[in-house]
C-alpha cells in the first residue's frame, strides 16, 4: 500500500516537473522572440550614440563607452533637409488624420443609423473593394494626380490618401452602432436635427473609435513609403519616412572629425522611428483595439 | 403626441423613415455620405479601372499622345511581350522564391508564437510580449529596412558579431552577397511583418471559448493535442484573413527597393520592383506595359491563393 502511494507521488511529481519544464522552455523561447524583435532597434539606438572612434573599432558591440548626442546634433543642424522632412511628415499625417476622421465620421453615421435606399450596397462596395488586387493602380494614380496637379506636393498626396476610407469607415460605423439608441432618440425628441445629433451626441460618444482611427492612420502614414516616393519628385518635399533613405546616399558626401557617416545614419533612422515608438508604447492598448475592431470584424 | 414623436424618432433613427411612413427620400443621409463616397470612388475605383485599361495600351507617360486608349490600344501585345522579356521571367522567379520562403514562415511562426503567448500566466509578461512583438510592425518600412541593411553589413554590422559570439568563433557571412541576398530579404521582411500576424492570431485565440478546452480535457484531450484539434481549426478565419491580406506578397516591392535595391545583380529584383522601374524609372515610363505586368501578377496571385484555399479546405474536410 505504502509503495503504491509513493509511486503515485513520484509520477505526480514527474508530471508537474515536466509541465513546468515545458512552461519554462516556452517562456525562454518567448524571451528569445522578444529579444529578436527588439535587438535591431536597440542596436541602432546604441550605434547612434557612438562617435567615429568607437564605431570603427574592431568589433561592433552593444555597449557604449562614451555616449554622445553629437550625431543627432549633426543630422538636425547640418543637414537642413532632415528637419524639413519631419515637418513634411507632420503636415502629411496631420491632414490625413483630420481629413479621414471628418470624412469617415460623416459617412459612417448615416450608414450606421439612418435608412436610405442603397445604404447597405454602398457600405458593402466600399468594404469589399479592399479585397480586389489593384493591378496598375499606382500608374493610374500617378496619371490621375498629375492630371489634377496634386502630384509632387504634400497636401496633394494627403488629399489622395483621404480617399482611402475603408478602415476608418469601418471602425467609425462599428463605434456608432455601439452607442445606445435611446440617447439619440431622446435628443431627437427634444428637437435636434441630424447634424446636431452627429456633432453633439454621436461624436462625443465615439471618441474611442476616433482615437483608434487617428493612431492607426498616423502610424501608417508616418511610415508609408512606396506611394509617397513615387508621387513626390523633390527631395525637399519628402516626408521623413521616405527621405530617411537619402541619408545613406548622403553618407559619402559628409564627414566631420567627430561623427562618422555610420553613426549619423543610425541617428537618422532612430529619429525617424522614435515618434512611432513613443506613441505606440504610451497608447499600446488602442492599437490592439484597432486591430480587433477593424480588420477582424470584416 | 409623445408616442407619435417617439415612433417618428425611432423610424428616422432605426431606419424606417423612407419606407413605412411617407415615401420620402432622406436627402440628408445622401448629403452626408456623398463627400466621402465620391473621393473614395475617385481615388480607388477610378485608378482600378484605369489600370485595367492601361494594360491593353502602348502607353508611355512621357509621350502624351499615347494617353488616349483609343489611339494607343494594342490588344494583347503587352502580354505577348512579357513572354519574350527575360527580365520579367527572372523577376517572376525571384518573386516566387521570395513568396515560397516568406509566406509559410509568416503564417507558421506567428501561430506558434501566438499560441505560446496565450499560455503565459503572468499578465505583465504577456502584455510586455504583445507590445514588443508588435513593435516592428508599426515602424516606418524604410527606416526598418535600412536598419537591417546596417545589421547585415559584414564589417560593421552586428549580426555577424552576434552569431560569432553565440557559436564561439568569428564568422564572416556576406548577408547581402549574391547567394544570401534573397534569404536576407526574407528575414528582414519576416521581422517586419511577423508581429502583425501574431497579434491577429492572438486576438483569435483569446476569443476562443475556454469551455471547449475544459470539455475536451474531460475526454483526455490536453496540451499539444487540444492545440491541434481545437485551437488550429478554430483559427481558420484568421488563416484565411492573413492569406487574403498577403495576396499581394508576390508583388513585394518596398523591401527589395530599400534593402537591396534589387541587387546584387538582379538577385532580389522582384516583379514588383521591376514593374515599378518600368513605369517610373526606365526610358519612356512605359506605364502600359507595367500595368500589364501588374495585371498578370494579380492573376497569378489570385490563382495561387485559390489553390491554397482549396488545399486548406480539403485538408479540413
Amino acid at each position: 500500500m505504502a509503495t503504491k502511494t509513493a509511486s503515485w507521488q513520484w509520477t505526480h511529481t514527474k508530471m508537474l516537473l515536466s509541465r513546468n519544464l515545458g512552461r519554462w522552455a516556452m517562456n525562454l523561447f518567448l524571451i528569445v522572440v522578444a529579444i529578436i524583435s527588439l535587438l535591431p532597434i536597440v542596436w541602432v539606438f546604441v550605434s547612434s550614440l557612438k562617435l567615429r572612434q568607437e564605431l570603427y573599432q574592431a568589433t561592433p558591440s552593444l555597449i557604449v563607452r562614451h555616449p554622445s548626442l553629437e550625431n543627432y546634433r549633426f543630422i538636425f543642424k547640418e543637414l537642413p533637409e532632415i528637419p524639413l522632412m519631419f515637418k513634411n511628415a507632420v503636415l502629411l499625417c496631420g491632414i490625413v488624420v483630420v481629413g479621414k476622421l471628418v470624412l469617415s465620421t460623416f459617412m459612417a453615421y448615416p450608414l450606421a443609423r439612418m435608412d436610405f435606399p442603397g445604404r447597405d450596397a454602398i457600405f458593402l462596395t466600399v468594404v469589399l473593394s479592399m479585397f480586389i488586387p489593384r493591378a496598375g493602380g499606382l500608374m493610374a494614380t500617378y496619371e490621375l494626380l498629375d492630371f489634377l496637379h496634386l502630384r509632387n506636393s504634400i497636401p496633394g498626396l494627403a488629399f489622395y490618401w483621404c480617399g482611402h476610407l475603408v478602415t476608418p469607415l469601418f471602425i467609425m460605423r462599428q463605434t456608432f452602432l455601439g452607442i445606445p439608441r435611446e440617447v439619440e432618440e431622446s435628443a431627437y425628441i427634444d428637437g435636434a436635427n441630424t447634424l446636431q445629433l452627429i456633432l453633439k451626441i454621436a461624436v462625443p460618444m465615439s471618441t474611442t473609435g476616433m482615437v483608434v482611427v487617428a493612431l492607426n492612420e498616423f502610424v501608417f502614414h508616418w511610415g508609408e513609403y512606396l506611394t509617397a516616393y513615387t508621387m513626390i519628385d523633390d527631395s525637399s518635399k519628402y516626408p521623413i519616412g521616405v527621405g530617411i533613405a537619402l541619408v545613406r546616399g548622403w553618407g559619402t558626401t559628409f564627414t566631420s572629425q567627430l561623427t562618422a557617416t555610420y553613426g549619423a545614419e543610425c541617428a537618422g533612422y532612430f529619429a525617424c522611428i522614435a515618434p512611432v515608438i513613443i506613441v505606440f508604447v504610451l497608447l499600446q492598448k488602442w492599437f490592439i483595439r484597432g486591430l480587433s475592431e477593424g480588420i477582424l470584424k470584416f | 403626441m409623445e408616442t407619435l414623436r417617439r415612433v417618428r424618432a425611432e423610424r428616422k433613427l432605426l431606419g424606417q423613415g423612407g419606407r413605412v411612413g411617407r415615401a420620402r427620400i432622406n436627402w440628408i443621409a445622401y448629403l452626408l455620405v456623398a463627400p466621402g463616397f465620391l473621393i473614395w470612388m475617385l481615388f480607388n475605383i477610378y485608378p482600378m479601372l484605369r489600370g485595367l485599361v492601361m494594360a491593353f495600351q502602348d502607353y508611355r507617360f512621357l509621350y502624351p499622345e499615347t494617353i488616349n486608349p483609343l489611339h494607343s490600344f494594342n490588344g494583347i501585345d503587352n502580354f505577348v511581350e512579357m513572354f519574350h522579356d527575360r527580365m520579367f521571367g527572372t523577376s517572376l522567379i525571384v518573386s516566387l522564391k521570395f513568396t515560397a520562403m516568406y509566406l509559410p514562415l509568416s503564417i507558421i511562426l506567428p501561430v506558434v508564437v501566438a499560441s505560446m503567448v496565450a499560455q503565459v500566466r503572468s499578465e505583465r509578461f504577456a502584455s510586455f510580449l504583445r507590445v514588443v512583438i508588435y513593435l516592428p510592425a508599426i515602424l516606418p518600412i524604410a527606416a526598418a529596412m535600412l536598419v537591417w541593411n546596417k545589421l547585415f553589413d559584414p564589417h560593421f554590422g552586428y549580426l555577424n558579431v552576434l552569431i560569432g559570439s553565440i557559436i564561439g568563433r568569428k564568422v564572416n557571412i556576406l548577408w547581402l552577397g549574391p547567394d544570401l541576398a534573397l534569404p536576407s530579404l526574407v528575414i528582414a521582411s519576416l521581422w517586419k511583418g511577423f508581429g502583425y500576424n501574431t497579434l491577429l492570431f492572438l486576438i483569435g485565440i483569446y476569443g476562443i471559448n475556454q469551455e471547449l478546452y475544459d470539455a475536451a480535457a474531460v475526454d483526455g484531450c490536453t496540451g499539444i493535442k487540444s492545440w491541434w484539434y481545437i485551437t488550429i481549426p478554430l483559427l481558420k478565419p484568421i488563416f484565411t484573413l492573413i492569406l487574403v491580406l498577403n495576396a499581394g506578397i508576390l508583388g513585394v516591392t518596398e523591401q527589395a527597393m530599400i534593402l537591396t535595391n534589387g541587387g546584387p545583380g538582379d538577385r532580389t529584383l522582384t516583379t514588383g520592383l521591376y514593374l515599378w522601374r518600368v513605369a517610373f524609372l526606365y526610358g519612356d515610363m512605359r506605364m502600359g506595359y507595367a500595368a500589364a505586368v501588374g495585371l498578370s501578377l494579380g492573376i497569378v496571385s489570385m490563382v495561387l491563393s485559390a489553390i491554397i484555399f482549396k488545399l486548406m479546405r480539403t485538408e479540413r474536410a
